[in-house]
């Protein structure tokens, strides 16, 4: 310990542990305690009445201890144990217990001075007005993050709230060191997580998902983990961050389970289609058309889609015979003039087809149409 | 919920600074198990083990039966815990009682680099318990911090 805020640091902690020393010990009557400041004076005791005295007041005899707590050769005061024939090693017991326990919170406390420049970094990546390229550089330094590694963004969303005290420790983790991360509020943890690059993308997925794996057995449990785009630059991370929040808001999301937004494109993209000009085009034959059995048109046309607009495995999936599949088909082709079984385009023209009619139900069923 | 053990050690003086500092942040452990039939069955001992740590982490201890007991308790909480024997003839009690780990660690004896045979610095009845220990396909190793790599090569 060096300067003097730290100094002042220990000390306080050292206040605010000592109390719960003293809960302890006034369950063993036969025991006293007290905390003697530098200047001699007894600032706490487990018995009230001894607060405020000077040090003499303690008799010198083999019923009483006073032993120097010294923290990284820092002497923060003394602690004095009253008792009974145990004192030498119950005095020893509760000096180390104390020392122990102050070492321990002074470095929670620095893990926690350091995650809250983590966020201070989260602020700025994700900043997307301005991005303070100065700034970000500067505090990537303080905090060594290695600037050539490419990162990606995992969301963990835990419904209960983190417990915020294990957060600080993540970055002990071996396979941690290079992370950037930060609670965003209790339920949403930001981890910006590096990943080799000379990995192929499957492999990159095997490396997240045994990575998150550790994440659990360390105790990060009871979450879900949504896991965005492979970004190079600081600047980019973003939006990494930004298809997680998209998963997260349009997608149900369940415990204790891995998303990818790269499984999710297509249907991202899918969203942000404009459909009433397809349905418009098309109403006349499928809307208008009271023989059209609508239901069945859009059950057909995501299932030809998932099967990869292949008829047999589309029929045995619907339990269809496949001359009926394609009977159906063929009706539909003769409907809207599309060659949905052979060109390409009249495929997907197929599927958005569908699409905008699943879209209009579901307004329908909101009271959005009439 | 279940128990996540985290940290098996051997170490006579049970919590001190390295377990506590080094191990217990590192590990992200919440549950301290000591197994030293010592000190089990004295609550008032087992608190002021408990002011080692923060309140929320729990320092429990228990004597080999105890213990046994213990691992097959049920628990709403996830346990992620640091069991440590504060001797060789306690920890191969629990092995001969059911538990099984894959590793052991160790504190060291004495300095890494004065380190070259276990006899000088344990008895023949610890290396005894140490081979009986082995005998169960149990891996023993000392290492002090997590930063520091596993040393097996005395074993």
């Amino acid at each position: 310990m060096k300067c003097l805020s730290e100094i002042n640091e220990a000390h306080d902690i050292l206040i605010k542990i000592f109390n719960e020393f003293i809960d302890v010990i006034n369950e063993q009557p036969v025991y006293t305690i007290g905390l003697i400041g530098l200047d001699d004076i007894i600032i706490k005791s487990s018995k009230e009445m001894y607060v405020g005295k000077n040090k003499n007041i303690i008799k010198r005899n083999e019923y009483n201890t006073i032993q120097d707590i010294i923290i990284n050769n820092e002497k923060l005061g003394e602690l004095w144990v009253k008792g009974d024939s145990n004192i030498v090693w119950i005095s020893n017991l509760i000096l180390d217990s104390l020392v122990t326990r102050l070492l321990y919170e002074l470095y929670e406390q620095s893990l926690i001075q350091n995650i809250t420049k983590d966020h201070e970094l989260i602020k700025l990546l994700l900043d997307s007005k301005n991005f303070d390229s100065e700034k970000v550089m500067e505090l990537s330094r303080e905090l060594n993050v290695n600037m050539d590694l490419a990162r990606a963004a995992i969301l963990i969303v835990n419904e209960k709230g983190f417990e915020s005290k294990e957060i600080p420790r993540l970055k002990l983790k071996e396979d941690s060191k290079q992370i950037i991360y930060a609670l965003l509020n209790k339920n949403n943890l930001l981890i910006f997580k590096d990943v080799p690059i000379k990995y192929p993308n499957y492999e990159v997925k095997e490396y997240l998902n045994n990575y998150i794996q550790n994440l659990k057995s360390w105790g990060i449990s009871n979450s879900s983990f949504i896991i965005g785009s492979i970004q190079n630059k600081l600047i980019d991370y973003k939006y990494s961050y930004y298809e997680c929040k998209w998963l997260k808001e349009n997608k149900t999301i369940e415990t204790d389970k891995i998303y990818y937004y790269s499984d999710f494109l297509l249907g991202t993209f899918m969203d942000k289609i404009n459909y009433d000009c397809i349905f418009n085009h098309y109403k006349f034959y499928v809307i208008d058309n009271k023989n059209l059995d609508v239901e069945e048109f859009i059950y057909i046309a995501r299932n030809y889609f998932v099967n990869n607009y292949n008829i047999t495995k589309t029929a045995e999936s619907m339990f269809m015979h496949k001359n009926t599949l394609i009977y159906k088909i063929k009706g539909y082709e003769e409907l809207l003039g599309l060659d949905i079984r052979g060109k390409a385009e009249d495929k997907l023209i197929f599927m958005l087809i569908a699409a905008s009619l699943k879209q209009y139900q579901l307004r329908k069923q909101v009271g959005e149409l009439e | 919920m279940s128990l996540n053990i985290k940290l098996v050690r051997v170490d006579p003086r049970l919590l001190h600074a390295t377990v506590v500092i080094n191990w217990g942040s590192f590990l992200n452990a919440n549950y301290a198990v000591l197994v030293d039939s010592k000190y089990e069955k004295n609550p008032f001992i087992e608190k002021v083990m408990s002011l080692y740590l923060p309140p929320e982490f729990s320092v429990r201890i228990f004597d080999v039966d105890g213990f046994i007991e213990f691992l097959n308790e049920k628990s709403e909480d996830m346990r992620n815990a640091m069991i440590i024997f504060k001797d060789f003839t306690t920890a191969r009690e629990a092995f001969d009682k059911g538990f099984y780990v894959k590793e052991l660690q160790l504190s060291y004896p004495a300095s890494r680099v004065m380190l070259k045979d276990l006899s000088k610095y344990y008895s023949k009845d610890e290396i005894e318990e140490i081979e009986k220990i082995k005998s169960k396909n149990i891996k023993l190793y000392f290492q002090t911090s997590p930063f520091d790599s596993k040393d097996y090569s005395l074993f």
